[in-house]
């Protein structure tokens, strides 16, 4: 089980975060909607280890994931994977190696049985064995987005972290992606996260949706009454209106 | 209205907390370059980029360095017969100052700017945080490697360089200005010191550090996407090549100062 408690970020004058609590079970696949600003990624980052939270705390399984350096921290990334909002594969190392990255920097396989597994895990993700040597560079977003999936369960992680997923991506390439997380997720038994805005894809990966707003869980419950959730803030950021309480800057009239 | 106390404390803050940082960067590149895990393939990579790929421009920028030297001493010299110093000149001027300086400004150029362009590029990219989550110390991975190749490689193209740089004043001595073959090179020979060439190749290692220090360290801290990429690309350059001249001088001074 994922538990953050009493969540706290702020930098400077910005109060990000403003105490989060949250609950995940083993296998639950939680999405945390909310617009830009709303402090979704920062959240994802102090899972992370990324950005040290000012209070608040986050345990995996009981084991604390808030402060940890050196190996502490190593041993634990371990445990975790994560999808970034662009990929974020490393630009000189061939498709195989990033997919392998983690069993080969902790040795736990030979070059040659990397680059065997690679191929299995691309195909887990519907990527064809001929991508294997070339360089993340040279493939559309899409690709790019299923090879960060590989990378991130290759190491068969128990937690899943999504930032973004479909980002970037025409709709029926994000579908893919969406159905990609959810077949994952299932079929490893791991707990994830996603963070995104988009409703859609949000309804398709999740168990679970909290709408975070100012800082804080507006709202949390499960994703079949996403759209029907009664609370102000969500209805207003699932349905896109204009009206509400969450403030749209205005634009200026459209001239004839 | 601007308090002008207020400006120079935060001027002088501003330098020391700047000091301070590439300091503690330093250290953690160093560090992380004696305890394990060691990337032997990055490794490779960075010394093949720094001290094999690099060669041709530092070969051609000493050789027509010791070239000009030889032409500029002999028409100076000449004013009060003192044609027979050049090839004196060129061995001593190569060694000691124009091939390590002359080096590390060009790699300052080629690989300070690619360095800095490069690990700026991953930090804005997220490959940075990328190899955080897959359990991998940045340090380790991009920024050991770089430092380590910078402070073996240099000394090593700088060898070449003075060959090549001595070996430039040589042609133009003997086929253009009329010197004797033999007598060049073993006027060349009898004034070089061991304390001339191992000074250039420490200055070298020293540069090799430089660069690479102000090329990583501008790239993982750039922000605001392309725009602070360049930034940083142009800041690990201009930062490199000054601090070169100004270590030019104390290390010359360690060297030559009785």
């Amino acid at each position: 089980m994922l538990k953050i408690q009493g969540l706290t970020k702020s930098f400077g004058d910005n109060h990000v975060l403003r105490g989060i609590d949250l609950e995940i079970e083993r296998g639950d696949s939680l999405v945390i909607l909310g617009g830009s600003g709303s402090g979704k990624s920062v959240t994802l980052k102090c899972i992370m280890g990324f950005i040290h939270p000012d209070a608040g705390t986050i345990t995996l399984d009981g084991d604390n994931l808030v402060g940890l350096e050196g190996r502490a921290r190593s041993a634990m990334n371990q445990r975790v994977g994560m999808l970034f909002q662009h990929a974020a594969l490393l630009d000189s190392l061939p498709v195989w190696e990033n997919v392998m990255f983690a069993p080969l920097r902790f040795g736990r396989v030979s070059r040659r049985e990397a680059r065997k597994a690679a191929v299995g895990w691309l195909e887990r993700v519907g990527l064809d064995e001929a991508i294997a040597g070339i360089l993340p560079g040279e493939l559309a977003t899409g690709a790019q987005k299923r090879i960060g999936l590989a990378r991130a369960i290759a190491a068969e992680p128990e937690l899943l972290l999504f930032d973004e997923p479909t980002t970037g991506l025409d709709a029926l390439v994000g579908r893919q992606i969406d159905a990609l997380i959810r077949s994952t997720i299932t079929d490893m038994g791991a707990t994830a996260i996603t963070i995104t805005h988009d409703i859609d894809s949000a309804r398709r990966v999740s168990d679970h949706v909290a709408m975070l707003y100012q800082g804080q869980i507006a709202w949390s419950g499960p994703a079949a009454n996403l759209m029907q959730s009664g609370d102000p803030v969500v209805d207003q950021f699932v349905h896109g209106r204009l009206t509400g309480p969450i403030p749209v800057p205005a634009l200026p009239e459209a001239r004839a | 209205m601007i308090n002008p106390f207020a400006f120079v404390g935060r001027v002088v803050l501003d330098f020391f907390q700047t000091i301070g940082s590439v300091a503690v960067f330093a250290f953690m590149g160093l560090s992380h370059a004696v305890r394990p895990p060691f990337f032997w393939r990055n490794y490779m990579r960075h010394f093949i980029e720094i001290g094999y790929l690099s060669l041709p421009v530092v070969a051609l920028t000493t050789l027509f360095s010791g070239m000009v030297l030889a032409l500029q001493s002999y028409s100076g010299f000449s004013r009060f017969s003192a044609e027979g110093a050049v090839a004196m000149v060129v061995a001593l001027s190569i060694t000691r100052e124009l091939a390590p300086v002359l080096a590390g400004l060009m790699v300052a150029g080629r690989i300070g700017a690619a360095m800095a362009a490069e690990i700026g590029t991953m930090r804005v990219t997220e490959q940075i945080d990328a190899l955080e989550a897959l359990s991998t110390n940045p340090y380790s991975y991009l920024v050991a490697p770089r430092l380590i190749a910078g402070i073996l490689m240099m000394p090593f193209l700088v060898a070449v360089g003075d060959i090549i740089g001595v070996m430039g004043g040589y042609i133009v001595g003997v086929y253009k200005l009329g010197f004797n073959s033999a007598a060049y090179l073993q006027q060349t020979w009898d004034v070089l010191e061991t304390e001339d060439v191992v000074s250039g190749l420490v200055k070298a290692a020293v540069y090799g550090f430089i660069v690479t220090l102000m090329g990583c360290y501008h790239g993982y801290r750039s922000t605001g996407g392309a725009q602070g990429v360049g930034r940083a690309t142009t800041q690990a350059v201009v930062s490199s090549a000054i601090l070169i001249l100004i270590a030019n001088y104390f290390v010359t001074e360690l060297f030559f100062t009785k």
